[in-house]
């Protein structure tokens, strides 16, 4: 192949980044050797030993890939006595990007995580069709499967902001119920197609394989056309805590219609109006009423960084964060600093996928002296909704709906840089 | 529900089955065919409905129940399913608009069948599954006692069960299908 010169570019290119690095604040501080005094023999280097790692050969392979040890980490909360009911809180505010490592997806387990056996598990695909069938996982393996982006949010992500008070948390351990991952899976429509739906059947009903007595009805008309039974999350075969060796995957809807632990597919008629279709996962109203099969998950955003328990330094700050809606992909965010009053548009990093994480970015600089800024961002998507505020929330939800909360969240940061969550408008 | 509802509903399942219908065909060697089917290790009972279908025939006592209660329920849910650690099963609000909505059986639930369901494979957390279907009914008929649905003397059997009408069963209303 034939080399060209790239040196005339690549100083270019330097000199250029390093003009925008001066600009934005972030130069850094240059230690060319023996500049200082003008040593030209390089005495000073003679005091510096070698980095350790030059000195030493480094560790050697492993099976697998460990994070660090100070890395980061979810925050759990389980009830007293099952230790395997409760949530763990995927630490949005240390993570960048879209995709959130397999270790820190969120969970939210409402009778533990069931150990299934490969060879013993068994899907069922029964009711209103044709050709009732059971495939073992050998047979789902071997049907043509599809990869999609697609986060999954639990129904009571954010529950703790329904509260009057706001609570003194990073973003993660508040707004962590949701993760972004790449799934892989057979696409739904292909398993239903070869059995058979009858006409008259307008409910897929999804029983999951954990002892939580896990049974989910979803109208068939609002089954996601990319519904999947997934089998791997981010490439490697889905963990026993992601629904081993099957879940349901269905982009844009709420967490807990994403069964895990596959079992069974009943095509019914009608719902069965199980715990998880009425007691639980509805809305309470403000007039005492309870709104079911609310599972398209709204349009929303929040700032990652800065987050509640880490100060931010004067001067540029990056702002930046999550949005993402169960309708379509993010068209706008816009961040604003006194709470919502103005706002200007962030740039959205990357693509802005269907039903997946979007990352926004917003330069700030603070000036020496100013006051508390209140930050915050508002999402709209591709079907033209618009993150609420708070107060237009609790206006339409009272105060007790305690699924779905997704209201414009702000920040403020004091004059010293500390860091609080603040309710905006009351 | 109005005819304008019921066609869009059947509108929408229509369109919904025509996705399904024209997708790319497989190749005859993709397809799950009855050769596939397999037999399963398990027998999962059938789905339990609102309306009672799948539901298990039996009789419930409630003297029996409240025994079972005692001994496998009233540590987490109190004596009388109020004051444990693990939610109320009786109201003591019976409001849902107030500041402290109800979360007792009467208010919350809309159907029995459901219910029976959940608590005979979920509950207790400890051992789900435990409870067998004789157990079950007795179980739920102290349930019903506890929360003045139901006569303690009188036996619950399905017919019973299914006659209960639930206070807040109208209390649910289907979301805006986007």
């Amino acid at each position: 192949m034939a080399m060209t010169d790239p040196d005339p570019y690549r100083r270019r290119w330097l000199r250029r980044g390093a003009a925008a690095g001066a600009a934005a604040g972030l130069g850094w501080s240059g230690h060319a050797p023996g500049g200082e005094g003008g040593d030209e023999s390089g005495g000073a280097g003679q005091t510096r030993s070698l980095p350790a790692s030059w000195t030493l050969p480094g560790d050697g392979f492993s099976n697998y890939g460990q994070p660090p040890d100070d890395g980061p980490i979810r925050w759990m909360s389980v009830e007293p006595g099952a230790p395997g009911t409760g949530v763990a809180w995927t630490p949005l505010h240390e993570l960048e990007g879209t995709l959130v490592p397999n270790g820190l997806h969120f969970e939210r387990h409402h009778a533990g995580v069931p150990a299934l056996d490969a060879h013993e598990w068994r899907l069922v695909v029964e009711g209103l069709v044709e050709r009732p069938v059971t495939l073992d996982l050998a047979a789902l393996r071997r049907l043509p499967r599809r990869s999609r982006q697609a986060f999954i949010e639990c129904g009571g992500n954010s529950n703790a902001l329904w509260r009057p008070e706001p609570v003194q948390a990073p973003v993660g351990w508040l707004h962590g119920l949701v993760s972004c991952s790449e799934w892989t899976g057979v696409p739904l429509r292909h398993v239903l197609e070869r059995v058979g739906v009858k006409r008259r059947a307008g409910w897929l009903i999804a029983d999951g394989l954990d002892a939580s007595g896990m049974t989910i009805s979803l109208p068939l008309a609002t089954l996601p056309h990319d519904a999947m039974i997934a089998l791997y999350q981010n490439g490697e075969p889905l963990r026993a805590s992601q629904g081993f060796p099957a879940r349901l995957v269905l982009p844009g809807i709420e967490g807990v219609a994403q069964v895990k632990w596959l079992g069974r597919l009943t095509l019914g008629d009608r719902a069965a109006l199980s715990r998880f279709d009425t007691v639980a996962y509805t809305d309470l109203q403000p007039d005492g009423t309870s709104r079911r099969f609310s599972r398209t998950m709204d349009v929303k955003s929040v700032i990652t960084h800065p987050a509640v328990g880490r100060a931010v330094p004067g001067g540029f700050t990056e702002v930046s964060g999550l949005a993402w809606s169960g309708a379509g992909h993010i068209a706008r965010v816009e961040v604003s600093t006194d709470g919502g009053r103005r706002f200007s548009d962030a740039r959205l990093d990357g693509p802005a996928r269907d039903r997946a994480f979007t990352r926004f970015r917003w330069p700030w600089r603070r000036p020496n002296g100013s006051g508390t800024a209140v930050l915050a961002s508002r999402a709209t998507d591709s079907a033209g909704r618009v993150q609420p505020t708070r107060a237009t929330l609790l206006a339409e939800q009272g105060s007790h709906a305690y699924y779905h909360y997704h209201a414009i969240t702000a920040i403020a940061v004091a004059p010293d840089g500390h860091v609080t969550h603040v309710h905006p408008d009351g | 529900m109005c005819i304008r509802t019921v066609e869009r509903r059947v509108r929408r399942i229509l369109c919904v089955l025509l996705c399904y219908t024209s997708v790319t065909p497989l190749a005859s060697d993709q397809r799950v065919t009855d050769r596939q089917s397999v037999e399963s290790p398990f027998a999962l009972p059938p789905v339990v409905y609102a309306d009672g279908e799948g539901l298990p025939d039996g009789t419930g006592d409630a003297m029996r129940g409240a025994l079972v209660y005692a001994e496998r329920c009233g540590t987490c849910h109190g004596t009388r399913g109020q004051g444990g650690r693990a939610l109320e099963l009786v109201g003591e609000h019976e409001s849902l608009d107030g500041e402290w909505p109800d979360h007792g059986i009467a208010a919350r639930w809309p159907f029995l069948p459901p219910l029976f369901d959940y608590v005979q494979r979920a509950m207790p957390p400890q051992a789900p599954g435990s409870l067998d279907d004789a157990t079950t009914w007795d179980l739920l008929a102290h349930l019903l006692v506890l929360n003045g649905l139901h006569e303690p003397t009188v036996p619950l059997d399905t017919q019973r069960l299914l006659a209960i009408r639930m206070p807040n069963r109208a209390g649910f209303v289907d979301a805006r299908i986007r």
